[in-house]
């Protein structure tokens, strides 16, 4: 919703028993097949399949999820020529993403995501310090 | 290119028309023409149906096989030939063999080893819907639909859990797949062995009420209606459920419904006398029911007929009633057993061809089940008026267990064409 309000354009690819409830009214566009998805994209944001945070099968194994929903070279391909790929960490590799791509420096921001994500962390941690300290001395 | 025929002097039952009309077929391959057809093209060979019905092959929906694992009861060979007696071009091969049919692998042995076998009969198979059909697990829906298997199903395994329900209905919808669901609460059901009434109380076994088929049916229809999942309701038995398919169906919920063939002919009295030959899942039920069923075809609420075809050799049969297997072989038997209602009833030819060839058709996506130029050339010739009384000793099937055994029947295939080529001729 936050990406919409910056004026991008917003696609969620997944299938359907990880889509939340009503994410069509969210205004971003809802693909079940990634290939259809993923073509004339800018951008790809992979997310983690949190599989510790799973009761019963949402995917029925890690092998279709890959070959369906899975990042890879060939599926890559069919987005804008030189989009970027991001991934907030720790990578399934082999279930969510293939590592050709998450590891090529070409495509890949997902080291400097990582390494971003914790300098925000950071900074997050710190300004709530500081407003809790303030507090305590009005 | 097979050389083509020209069928002549025919009634042509076109399931996608209301009307039988006279003409005749010709074809390769492919259909190419169909109708009033002036002239023989030049090295034709000529059938004449002598004014017999010319109709597409039919398409059962439900068909057991015991290949592979239970190959004493049918084969894909045996199979073949009883299909293609009965008129049968495609058949739909359910995933109970052993090992079950919930892997890649073996879909794809399916699919290369029954067109060898099956002596032109198509053989697709479809696939479990859960992981051994134990209804926890779904199975790999994206890559088993990708080898070829054409719907989903847990068999006579209904899943108990809703959620797995839930997830394999609403994971499907993602590669647009067809599952088949029986509506059957296996509590209720457990340990019943024919329809709950009087009759069976006279009996002294057991009963299934018609409320297991209710209960489960709301429920599926229900999760059809929350995931947008497309469901065949499979083999419907009971009067009871129709107003909940109708509703459904009215609400726009994505759902098709089968009934099985002996459900729309036979009744709960055919069991009377302990004929275990008559036991099926779900049980025979009431000449009510019966009568509601056929009008439900008739009006299209109900899409599709099946033979439900469930070889079953005498040593699982000739038992006490109790302990003896349900099922029936139905691919022979199918096209007659339809027939009854035409003869009984008046139900248009057009009609009830239509729910074994053009609807299966449509919901499995095939370009079979149309007398259409350039559809597949699969068809049958059919007396529909012939009398003979059944011998279940003289089926084609590797198993006999038919309940319509030494009963007079109407309807009797005298060809069968698939892709062309004469697979079967009394």
């Amino acid at each position: 919703m936050l990406l919409n309000m910056l004026g991008a354009r917003v696609r969620l690819i997944g299938p359907p028993t990880l889509m939340p409830a009503g994410a069509e009214r969210w205004g971003a566009e809802v693909f079940h097949d990634m290939r259809a998805g993923l073509r004339d994209a800018d951008v790809i944001m992979m997310l983690r399949v949190q599989r510790e945070r799973m009761t019963g099968g949402f995917f029925p194994s890690a092998r279709e999820f890959f070959w369906f929903y899975g990042l890879d070279e060939d599926k890559l391909r069919l987005a804008k020529p030189g989009a970027l790929v991001m991934h907030p960490g720790p990578m399934n590799r082999g279930v969510e993403i293939d590592s050709s791509v998450a590891d090529d420096p070409n495509v890949s921001l997902i080291e400097t995501q990582v390494r971003m994500g914790v300098a925000m962390r950071m900074a997050v941690l710190e300004a709530l310090a500081e407003s809790g300290a303030n507090q305590e001395k009005n | 290119m097979t050389r083509p025929t020209l069928i002549t002097n025919a009634k042509i039952v076109d399931p996608a028309k209301s009307k039988v009309e006279d003409g005749g077929v010709l074809f390769s391959d492919v259909i190419l023409d169909v109708g009033k057809i002036a002239g023989v093209p030049e090295g034709a060979e000529v059938v004449d149906a002598d004014g017999a019905c010319v109709a597409p092959g039919l398409i059962d929906m439900r068909v057991v096989i015991g290949e592979p694992g239970a190959e004493h009861k049918e084969t894909f060979k045996s199979a073949g030939r009883a299909a293609a007696a009965g008129g049968v071009t495609t058949l739909v091969m359910m995933p109970n063999t052993a090992p079950i049919i919930d892997d890649q692998s073996l879909v794809d042995f399916v699919s290369r080893r029954a067109p060898d076998r099956a002596g032109g009969v198509h053989i697709l198979p479809a696939a479990a819907l859960t992981k051994g059909l134990e209804g926890q697990l779904m199975t790999e829906i994206g890559l088993l639909s990708e080898a070829g298997a054409v719907l989903f199903t847990n068999g006579d395994r209904p899943i108990v859990d809703s959620r797995v329900l839930r997830r394999a209905l609403s994971y499907a919808t993602a590669f647009d797949v067809l599952v088949a669901h029986r509506p059957e609460d296996p509590f209720l059901a457990d340990g019943g062995v024919m329809h709950e009434g009087e009759l069976a109380a006279r009996m002294g076994l057991p009963g299934i009420p018609a409320a297991a088929e209710t209960i489960m049916l709301e429920r599926d229809l229900a999760l059809a209606e929350l995931t947008g999942g497309r469901l065949l309701v499979d083999m419907l038995s009971t009067a009871r459920a129709l107003p909940a398919l109708r509703a459904a169906k009215q609400r726009g919920v994505n759902v098709v419904a089968s009934v099985n063939v002996h459900h729309l002919v036979l009744n709960e009295n055919d069991v009377a006398g302990y004929r275990t030959f008559a036991k099926l899942s779900p049980p025979l039920r009431s000449e009510d029911d019966r009568v509601a069923l056929s009008e439900a075809l008739s009006s299209g609420l109900i899409d599709v007929v099946v033979s439900g075809h469930d070889p079953r050799p005498a040593e699982d049969k000739r038992l006490p009633f109790e302990e003896a297997a349900f099922g029936a072989v139905g691919l022979e038997t199918l096209l007659p057993g339809v027939l009854t209602l035409h003869h009984a009833n008046g139900a248009p030819l057009t009609t009830l061809l239509r729910a074994l060839t053009l609807r299966p058709a449509e919901i499995l996506k095939l370009p079979q089940g149309r007398l259409a130029k350039g559809a597949p050339a699969d068809l049958m010739i059919f007396d529909p008026g012939a009398p003979f009384r059944l011998d279940s000793d003289a089926l084609k099937s590797k198993s006999n267990n038919s309940p319509f055994d030494e009963k007079v029947l109407q309807g009797a295939v005298k060809r069968t064409f698939a892709s062309g080529k004469l697979i079967f001729s009394a």
